[in-house]
């Protein structure tokens, strides 16, 4: 992809010419008019220089490819120049994932590149919790007077997946702690025993209590709990109030999509049925499924979350019915917000309506220097909170500074006692 | 408040590229001296003004390093020095000539390593042309007052033009890349090439001049002037 354009710039040296050219002629100044020649020529050499689209490739090398939250990551891109045309005036910018931040050194660089050279730039930056993709590298060339500009997009797939040290976190299932709690009601085959009945024509001989029939001569069938596969749909909350976060972090989506990644692999580590949904400005519907793939998928959707940009115009509201829709009976919505907006809080109540419902909550309001407008925010927050547990809402309350497995297993031990 | 707005270090810092900066500026002062024939006023108030940009500049660099009170007082002693050094200037030189023709350029110094100097922002485009338009009104002035033989006038031009070049080039560089980035091959490349192009003009208007030893006469060259400026306009449009 690339369109050329002019800037332009050498306008105002015509003008000047001419005007020296005019006080040369009214003056009768011979010299004047010679000074005017070398403006001439300055005029005409961003006409005879041109640009060729500049043909680069690009390797990214990452010094840790699965780091820890915090910890930072050396960058090395190296561009080639791989036309045969030398590039005089070469502007390059990485495309730096939108979420993390670089801390030492830059991510641009400025060059000139013979045909088969290459040029180097490192930096660092910090991870953060989540998956993260690079975007495309811009490029712009110029031609030696910067009159013909070029822009290209350079693309080469890295990411950085910081997601690996939650799963040594004390909970090996996070997802057990809120979906295992609804144990089926029928008998069938399982492994835990349900109850015994009378023998029925059909039933599999394996199943016959034949310790039973010794004793009494009664033909009797053991039943099992039946198990039954849960079908649970994770639905990350990318309302615009969800894009922020506190002073120097990552906003809520980033944290929030970083969470969803990790129940959803909880999920199906549990040979549940997973599902992904969203409200608010990304639209994202994966139905419930299982396997390799499944789960591929899904984090490639969860990984293109946190480079949207908030676009105000979006209801809610209107997304609800579309998601009902999409939902079978009996699936359970795990909802990830912040719950920084009432119309979230509207969504998962008429959602909870029909579905058993489980909110998990970074709490990004919370902070050590709270502002007044924080504060407010901290307070309406815990407010809806509230509003959703009287409805019968599971909520986990999750400080984000905390691994969300951690919390989980607090919070389920708490429902124990 | 997004994660991208408090994001600091990831900042652009777009701030002229400083190699480009100083070639404009020392091209600059160059050109001053070269039309003003090192004279003894010129260099004694050219340097003083010098002086009171360095101060300027010392003060912005403080107040952006986190000396919120020095930095500007510093900044302001070095603005009052140039304002002495352009008095002192105006006093001193006697011819009247002299005076008028040597004041853009005195002025464009200051103008351009203030446009340069960004005491906010990212540098001013429009603060540079003013200065080499300065300066290119001063070599204007020398061919008006025939102070200056053909070379000198012809180099002048392409000082005007490279100082020019090469300060817009800082300011573009710095709002694409800031300052963190490494540029240099780039201004380099680009100022050679500047430079090449100027020296191909001067080398054209030169053979042209040795060729055409019987000397055209005014009109005649006007006429020839003209239609070269024709065939520009064809050319471009």
């Amino acid at each position: 992809m690339s369109d050329a354009h002019r800037t332009r710039r050498w306008r105002g040296v015509l003008v000047l010419t001419l005007s020296a050219a005019g006080v040369g002629l009214l003056a009768k100044r011979p010299l004047l008019l010679m000074v005017s020649a070398v403006g001439v020529v300055y005029a005409l050499y961003p006409r005879l220089s041109t640009v060729w689209e500049p043909r680069l490739e690009l390797s990214r090398h990452v010094s840790e490819a699965n780091p820890r939250a915090g910890s930072p990551v050396e960058v090395t891109t190296t561009i080639r120049n791989v036309g045969a045309r030398p590039l005089v005036d070469l502007r390059f910018v990485d495309g730096v994932p939108p979420a993390l931040a670089v801390t030492a050194g830059s991510p641009r660089l400025g060059t000139a590149l013979r045909p088969g050279e290459t040029a180097q730039l490192s930096y660092t930056m910090v991870a953060e919790r989540g998956q993260h993709r690079f975007e495309a590298a811009t490029a712009l060339a110029r031609d030696p007077s910067g009159d013909h500009e070029v822009e290209l997009t350079v693309e080469t797939e890295t990411a950085v997946d910081c997601t690996g040290d939650l799963d040594t976190a004390p909970v090996r299932s996070p997802m057990r702690a809120v979906s295992g709690q609804t144990p089926a009601s029928s008998g069938g085959s399982g492994t835990e025993f349900y109850q015994t009945r009378s023998y029925r024509r059909g039933d599999p001989l394996g199943r016959v209590d034949w310790n039973r029939y010794a004793r009494t001569g009664e033909l009797t069938t053991v039943e099992f709990r039946a198990e039954r596969t849960a079908s649970v749909v994770v639905v990350v909350d990318t309302t615009p109030s969800a894009y922020r976060g506190r002073e120097g972090e990552p906003h809520a989506v980033v944290v929030a999509a970083g969470a969803a990644q990790l129940l959803v692999r909880a999920v199906l580590d549990g040979h549940d049925h997973v599902g992904l949904g969203s409200l608010g400005v990304v639209d994202c519907w994966l139905a419930p499924d299982t396997g390799r793939q499944h789960r591929l998928q899904a984090e490639e959707l969860l990984a293109g979350f946190d480079s949207r940009q908030p676009d105000p115009e979006v209801d809610v509201a209107e997304q609800v019915p579309t998601l009902l829709a999409r939902l079978t009976e009996g699936t359970q919505l795990l909802v990830v917000s912040p719950l920084l907006d009432n119309g979230v809080l509207d969504a998962v109540l008429r959602l909870g309506a029909d579905h058993d419902v489980t909110v998990v909550s970074p709490d990004v309001t919370a902070s050590d220097a709270g502002s007044e407008g924080r504060r407010l925010a901290a307070l309406e927050r815990g407010s809806r909170l509230r509003t959703l547990r009287q409805t019968g809402v599971t909520v986990v309350d999750w400080p984000i500074a905390d691994p969300l497995s951690v919390t989980l297993h607090r919070q389920r031990e708490a429902a124990y006692r | 408040m997004s994660a991208r707005e408090t994001d600091t270090a990831r900042e652009l810092n777009p701030r002229p590229a400083p190699l480009s900066s100083v070639a404009a500026v020392a091209v600059t002062v160059v050109v001053v001296l070269a039309l003003a024939e090192s004279e003894q006023v010129v260099v004694t108030w050219l340097a003083l003004e010098l002086t009171g940009l360095a101060v300027l500049c010392l003060g912005v660099v403080g107040r952006r390093r986190g000396y919120p009170l020095v930095g500007p007082s510093v900044a302001a002693i070095g603005v009052a020095l140039c304002g002495v050094a352009v008095g002192g200037f105006l006093t001193e030189m006697t011819p009247f000539s002299d005076l008028l023709r040597l004041l853009p350029g005195l002025l464009g110094v200051a103008v351009l390593t203030a446009a340069l100097l960004p005491v906010r922002g990212k540098g001013s485009r429009l603060l540079v042309k003013f200065g080499a338009g300065g300066l290119f009104t001063c070599v204007v002035l020398a061919g008006l007052f025939e102070t200056a033989d053909l070379p000198l006038l012809l180099g002048a031009t392409v000082g005007s033009v490279l100082a020019w070049d090469a300060a817009d080039n800082a300011v573009g560089v710095g709002t694409q890349l800031g300052r963190h980035a490494r540029t240099w091959r780039l201004e380099v490349t680009h100022l050679l090439s500047t430079a090449v192009v100027g020296l191909a003009g001067i080398l054209a208007v030169w053979g042209v001049r040795q060729v055409a030893t019987t000397g055209l006469s005014l009109p005649a060259f006007a006429m020839v002037f003209l239609a070269a400026l024709l065939l520009v306009g064809a050319l471009r449009w």
